[in-house]
């Protein structure tokens, strides 16, 4: 009798789950797709407190393989970027081809500083799929970061096709790569389809102000960063326009744009060293030595720029200086 | 009280980042604009530089990946010295060959079979023979790619160093051919022949002038920029060669750190990985070269506005 019953039993249950542990597999698919539900509805606790029963299902490869993304990704957006670094290496180890991990991995690799370890993965995910934008972009953004800018503005260049000059944000790091790289005729190009983009925002005549100046053409460069200063009448902007006045050979006018800035604010560091480089240009070094010592208490290179003009003068007392 | 006190510092710390980024900015604005005219103006309109390039074997091929992110930056290089491999990479730089061209060359190692040279070093053979062996590989290049060129014919002023093996004395090279001098400044002593010149029996300058500022000095250059190779003094040598060529090493480095005093700015590039003879591995020694270059550009181009500030002035 008992052996009947247990014959019974057996007969219910399919001969792969004794081959291929079916009912664990079963079980596994059921935690995946509460998984993936949980990862669709954007409840990130939820996929992370079901990822250990799942796991303990021994689910076979495929299974932990969407898994594992569900799971790096909501390990990023809850911050534990440590515990979603150490998973995507190991879903890469086991699965080489996955696109998303090596993906995500270098996102992460580049966004925490260390684009020498994003640039490979994303070399490997663009032999796969080389129009992919996101990996192009992170690509170029790794290069930036290491220095190499002639294959960094390769990748730029393919992203900003990709993405048919529509990003603005991406066509400003574009163009301020190409300002490092002085490749003049590229920024000056993607400033103009920046400007088509988003005509309102003061950085594409500023950074046309930039390509001039970068050539020595002071007068092209005064040209665009009023354009700039148009659109937003920054103190910085003056600022920048008083110096191309004054390296254009413009002294007199430099020292007129600095005063309207020493005016409201007569400790202004930047206006204080335009000032007196202004007037020092001027032949007239003993005017320009109070702006020198008042621009010493700026930012550590504008201090030592005003010192280099001051020779041996004494450092200003910490309390004179504005904070 | 306390409580007053955890708003004062609240307050504080909330308020301190803003500022030290406006000034942050401000510096920007300040460097960019003033390089601007720095690297757009000719000597006497702003001090003229100098680039001085270390020895340090195929590991000194990060001179390659210096020069790209100077030249990137637009840094001015009036004069070129060079020792050693330092020799190889200035004198093609001033004799007008393109960074990517001297990238290429680094790729070419292998072909060019410079490793075969130091292999070819059997050094039972140099004791039984008792004669010291021709790098066959690399004068053929320094032929082929110098031969036809004089100090005189070069784009840039250029000087190399090397040593008279018989008085230790240190000769810079500023006239004459270019690839015998570069050949002498290469030339690696007690395992290659003396290149015998002008009554002298030269051998590789690194052994006394590892680093050319002065130099490059003599040249004409009032500010120098140093391109270093660190030594690589962590990494075991596996044979009696390796720890000739590591002794060679750690030698020009103790003479590179007071030679470093002297320059206005330093590139120190480490390469520890790499010994001298890998030249296989020429262009991850150039990508290091990059990578730390681009690195320390901004506290470079810094340095020299520092210096150069006054004068830029003066002449507006």
């Amino acid at each position: 009798m008992r052996l009947l019953a247990a014959l019974l039993l057996f007969s219910a249950v399919p001969a792969r789950a004794f081959l291929f542990g079916g009912a664990s597999d079963q079980r596994a698919a059921a935690g995946l797709e509460k998984m993936r539900a949980a990862f669709e509805a954007g409840n990130c606790f939820s996929v992370l407190d079901l990822s250990p029963a799942f796991l303990q299902e021994k689910p076979p490869a495929p299974m932990r393989e969407e898994a594992y993304g569900y799971m790096g990704r909501c390990y990023e957006s809850a911050g534990a970027t440590d515990k979603a670094i150490s998973l995507y290496k190991l879903a890469l180890g086991l699965y080489p081809e996955n696109m998303l991990f090596a993906s995500r991995l270098a996102l992460i690799y580049n966004q925490a500083g260390f684009p020498e370890n994003a640039a490979p993965l994303f070399l490997k995910v663009l032999s796969i799929k080389s129009d992919d934008t996101e990996a192009n972009l992170g690509l170029a953004r790794a290069y930036a970061a290491l220095g190499f800018l002639s294959r960094s503005k390769d990748f730029y260049s393919r992203a900003v096709i990709l993405q048919d000059f529509r990003d603005p944000a991406v066509l400003r790091e574009y163009a301020l790569c190409m300002l490092r790289k002085r490749d003049w005729p590229e920024a000056l190009y993607i400033a103009g389809r920046g400007a088509g983009t988003a005509p309102l925002s003061p950085f594409w005549p500023l950074a046309q102000a930039r390509v001039w100046a970068g050539q020595g053409n002071y007068h092209k460069a005064l040209a665009s960063i009023e354009a700039a200063i148009l659109l937003e009448p920054s103190r910085q902007l003056r600022l920048e326009r008083a110096l191309y006045l004054l390296l254009g050979g413009l002294p007199r006018r430099a020292l007129e744009a600095a005063d309207a800035e020493l005016g409201p604010d007569g400790k202004d560091a930047l206006a204080s060293v335009v000032k007196g480089m202004a007037l020092y240009s001027l032949g007239k070094r003993a005017e320009a030595e109070p702006y020198f010592l008042t621009a010493r208490c700026g930012g550590p290179f504008t201090a030592k720029i005003a010192g280099s003009f001051l020779g041996a003068a004494p450092v200003p007392a910490e309390e004179n200086c504005k904070k | 009280m306390l409580k007053l006190k955890h708003i004062f510092l609240a307050a504080l710390f909330a308020a301190c980042p803003v500022a030290l980024s406006a000034q942050a900015a401000d510096d920007d604005i300040l460097r960019d604009a003033l390089w601007t005219r720095l690297a757009s103006s000719k000597p006497p309109a702003r001090p003229s530089v100098g680039l001085a390039l270390s020895g340090g074997g195929a590991r000194g091929f990060a001179h390659t990946g210096v020069l790209e992110t100077l030249e990137y930056a637009g840094f001015p290089m009036d004069y070129v010295s060079g020792t050693s491999i330092g020799a190889v990479i200035g004198s093609l730089y001033a004799s007008g060959s393109t960074v990517p061209e001297i990238w290429n060359l680094g790729r070419d190692a292998k072909e060019l079979k410079f490793s075969k040279d130091f292999k070819s070093i059997k050094l039972l053979s140099l004791l039984i023979t008792n004669k010291l062996i021709t790098p066959t590989y690399i004068n053929r290049f320094l032929e082929t790619r110098l031969g036809a060129l004089t100090f005189e014919n070069l784009k840039k002023p250029f000087s190399c160093s090397a040593m008279d093996l018989r008085t230790g004395e240190k000769i810079v090279f500023t006239e004459g051919p270019l690839a015998i001098a570069v050949r002498a400044s290469s030339n690696l002593p007690g395992i290659f022949a003396p290149v015998q010149y002008r009554h002298r029996h030269l051998v590789d300058g690194g052994v006394v002038d590892f680093v050319p500022i002065g130099a490059a000095r003599q040249l004409g250059a009032d500010w120098v920029l140093a391109s270093v190779i660190g030594n690589s003094s962590s990494r075991n040598p596996e044979n009696v060669l390796m720890s000739l060529l590591q002794v060679i090493d750690i030698r020009g480095s103790l003479l590179s750190l007071s030679a470093e005093k002297e320059a206005g700015f330093v590139i120190k590039t480490d390469v520890a990985d790499m010994t001298v003879a890998d030249f296989d591995r020429c262009e991850e020694a150039g990508e290091a070269g990059l990578v730390e270059a681009n690195r320390r550009i901004d506290a470079a181009r810094e340095a020299l506005l520092i210096y150069a500030a006054p004068r830029l002035a003066e002449k507006l």
